[in-house]
């Protein structure tokens, strides 16, 4: 597979030392880390906000660094949680000393690295609190759902409650209610490939495609004929109508990352006719690459439903790159 | 008895058995999981091994000290969980500069109840705990770890995940050895090489 990169070992240093430089007024960087955090330091008083994960879904985390949105983004290796000691730079750089909320993705290593690193913070005198998101439909166990494009809803909400001054406690609330509603499903005709190993998620033939995939490269729940996509919206659909009741939402066709925009859009007509017919009010609508998992070629549907709170977070004053408003 | 050199040689053995086996995970990983285990175990052995030329007073301070560096530079879920099983197996090595089998048996037991805590994981979940805990279970000498150890890692082959990214595979996890349980095999193999 060829890939635009020097070293595939740098490539996360590289790829943060670019964003830094290219948009020096928003991003600054943690000194010697891979952490993203805002140019102009941690704001007193304000509750900070911190996310990551591994790298390779970019615009996250990095790109929703951003006064209104996140405070600092911890990036890990390519799709790879990234290690304790470095979430715990990217907490003391969101910290404006009215503590710091991480927004974790439901994954084991993530889980596991966050927590560890809360539990140093703690040991430092910083208050930080944890909220997971789950929001994968594809995974019938609700414990184990992986956190995928829903997740830049819940830091867009928890962030703009942040800015409004909220407490870390408020703010937790205001993110776990996203957490708790929002809901999404992917797929993919094409994987992506590791840039270490060169190797693909998974190996797909010409008339296969995987429905119910992760963002991490990995095969989704089912392998099936590929059909147009007007039946796997269908397909999609399904199984988010059985958890998101019609009424008012938002809707994400989201790209994951090897998806020309017109396929998105082409996506997201489908996606909103049949929504509509099914008694569902489209609120706020949002089409792009917003979570991706490198160069796949797929996409994923995102719901939230929505009230006046949420909508009005939604719609706050943004200064991050991937979700400026 | 296992001494300060003989773990440290025990560490750079499991490094470069890693290493021999570095695709073999990854191909694992790729399979019921995302692919990348092989990879970060390098990363993370590569950084044991460079902290093994300096000076430990205890093996307590060394496996501190490679726990710290795995949880470091490993990553992922393996990270958290052969960080913690190293840091917990410190408390139990202590200020001791060499252990006979009994106390390495209790300090690598120390090392498997860290990485079901961590980890939140049982026996039967195919995960690294399906290595970890029937091994030491049934470990009575320092013979004949070898064989024991590879079988275990065989028997993950059928069971289903249901912990970690390959319970997202559900039925399909079945058929594939668990990565975790592979590197797993390696690292106490060297351990127990080094104890006889």
């Amino acid at each position: 597979m060829k890939k635009l990169i020097g070293e595939a070992n740098e490539l996360v240093s590289q790829m943060v030392e670019g964003m830094v430089h290219a948009h020096p007024d928003v991003y600054g960087r943690v000194e010697g880390v891979n952490v993203i955090c805002r140019a102009d330091g941690a704001k007193s008083g304000k509750v900070g906000l911190v996310s990551g994960g591994g790298s390779g879904h970019e615009p996250a985390h990095a790109g929703y660094v951003g006064d209104g949105m996140l405070d600092a983004a911890v990036c890990g290796e390519v799709f790879t949680s990234p290690t304790p000691d470095m979430v715990l730079e990217g907490i003391k750089a969101a910290d404006g000393g009215n503590g710091v909320l991480l927004v974790v993705k439901n994954y084991a290593g993530d889980v596991m690295n966050f927590e560890l690193a809360a539990e140093l913070a703690d040991a430092e005198g910083i208050k930080v609190d944890h909220v997971v998101v789950a929001d994968d439909v594809a995974i019938s166990n609700k414990d184990d759902r992986r956190g995928v494009a829903g997740t830049v809803f819940v830091h867009k909400a928890a962030g703009a409650a942040a800015a409004s001054g909220k407490s870390l406690e408020e703010v937790k609330a205001v993110a776990e209610k996203v957490a708790a509603n929002v809901r999404s499903m992917g797929m993919a005709v094409e994987p992506c490939y590791m840039p270490v190993s060169g190797k693909p998620g998974f190996d797909l033939n010409e008339e296969e495609m995987e429905i119910g995939i992760g963002i991490h490269g990995e095969r989704g729940v089912e392998r099936k004929p590929t059909t147009g996509v007007d039946s796997i919206v269908d397909d999609l659909l399904d199984h988010l109508k059985k958890e998101v009741e019609p009424g008012e939402v938002a809707v994400m066709v989201n790209g994951m990352g090897g998806t020309p925009l017109s396929e998105l859009y082409v996506t997201y007509h489908f996606v909103a006719k049949k929504l509509e017919a099914a008694g569902y009010t489209l609120k706020r609508k949002y089409v792009g690459n917003y979570m991706t998992s490198l160069e796949m070629h797929g996409f994923s549907i995102t719901l939230l439903p929505l009230d006046d709170e949420i909508t009005n977070y939604l719609d706050a004053p943004s200064a991050a790159h991937g979700f400026k408003i | 008895m296992l001494t300060i050199d003989g773990l440290k040689e025990a560490l750079r053995n499991a490094q470069s058995e890693i290493e021999a086996n570095k695709d073999t995970l990854t191909d694992l990983d790729r399979a019921i999981g995302d692919g990348d285990h092989g990879i970060n175990m390098s990363r993370g052995f590569e950084a044991v091994a460079s902290v093994l030329d300096d000076d430990y007073d205890s093996l307590g301070a060394l496996s501190k000290k490679v726990g710290m560096t795995l949880m470091a530079k490993v990553g992922g879920a393996a990270g958290p969980l052969y960080g913690s099983a190293f840091v917990k197996a410190a408390t139990a090595f202590g200020e001791a500069k060499e252990a006979d089998f009994t106390l390495v048996k209790s300090a690598l037991e120390e090392g498997a109840a860290a990485i079901k805590a961590r980890g939140k994981s049982e026996v039967g979940q195919k995960t690294m705990v399906d290595v970890w805990e029937p091994f030491l279970n049934e470990l009575n000498d320092a013979d004949d770890y070898a064989a024991k150890l590879d079988q275990l890692v065989q028997d993950t082959e059928d069971m289903k995940a249901t912990k970690g990214r390959a319970s997202y595979f559900g039925d399909n996890s079945r058929g594939t050895i668990d990565p975790g349980a592979m590197s797993s095999a390696i690292v106490l193999k060297a351990i127990m090489k080094e104890v006889g």
